[in-house]
């Protein structure tokens, strides 16, 4: 075999090999809908929650078993497609330790009974973090602009205390999940 | 030159396992167009000389096989890319 043919292969090997992005697309859809469900709901009937354990249990159980949904969606994913590129083996490890600052977050807010609007901050401001990273690390845009107005909807309402907390948590998951998580799922390249 | 990787399935696998992180045997079979015999021959021997790493496990009660590239196998696809470069040009 000539070396020009050896390289050739090589090249068509490694373009065998594409990223895989519609789960986490459906990943960013999955959770942007949840909490933006769950927001209105808790912001709602506020008269439902009647002690600090109430809204704790509410703001983990949930998401906890969204992220036994979601867990299982990506493993069974990943068997489907029969292969985990550097790529979103890097992903994933972001989003495990974001998870693990979630819960992290929740137990010190149990321990010392912080309140909601702090909690909301810590976790929005971890999530547009890992967001922003994500969205550069797999080079598109609106993902990284999620994170981004994730960022600046914290900093718009540390600025105007007045803003709600329904509508912060409905804007910024929006534009941070929803419609980039969207945008992924129809983007020409997961085709 | 290494002549372990003038073997075209052996080329195949080391630059598919290159790219990816890990991946398993029916995608192996899928993109290397071989057969299973002559992959597993040829999975065999990368694995006995140290260039991947096979991992088995089941799942849903079936077993399956998942294939790393080790240092020394990324070493070696290195030096094999720089050799055959060098007589390109």
């Amino acid at each position: 075999m000539e070396s020009k043919e050896q390289i050739k292969i090589i090249n068509q090997m490694i373009n065998k090999t594409k990223e895989q992005l519609r789960p986490f697309s459906l990943n960013l859809i999955f959770w942007g809908a949840l909490t933006s469900i769950m927001s209105i709901i808790y912001f709602n009937m506020m008269h439902l929650f009647q002690t600090d354990m109430h809204h704790i249990l509410f703001w983990s159980v949930i998401p906890f078993i969204g992220m036994v949904i979601m867990t299982r969606y990506n493993i069974k994913a990943g068997r489907k497609i029969g292969y985990e590129t550097h790529l979103s083996r890097t992903i994933k490890i972001i989003w495990i330790s974001f998870g693990i600052a979630w819960a992290f977050i929740i137990l010190l807010s149990a321990l010392h009974g912080f309140s909601g609007g702090i909690i909301q901050f810590l976790i929005l401001f971890t999530c547009a973090t890992c967001l922003l990273i994500s969205g550069i690390l797999i080079k598109y845009l609106p993902v990284t602009l999620g994170g981004c107005s994730i960022l600046i909807i914290l900093f718009l309402s540390a600025l105007f205390p007045e803003i709600s907390y329904t509508s912060i948590n409905l804007i910024s998951l929006t534009l941070g999940f929803t419609v980039p998580g969207l945008f992924l799922y129809f983007h020409k390249s997961n085709d | 030159m290494e002549k372990l990787l003038f073997n075209i399935i052996r080329l195949k696998i080391m630059s598919t396992l290159i790219s990816v992180e890990t991946c398993d045997f029916n995608y192996l079979l899928k993109v290397t167009d071989s057969t299973k015999g002559n992959l597993s021959i040829q999975l065999k021997k990368l694995a006995e000389t140290k260039h991947i790493n096979v991992k088995k496990c089941f799942e849903n009660n079936y077993p399956k096989t998942r294939y790393k590239i080790t240092s020394k196998g990324v070493k070696l696809f290195e030096q094999f890319f720089k050799d055959i470069q060098k007589l390109n040009h």
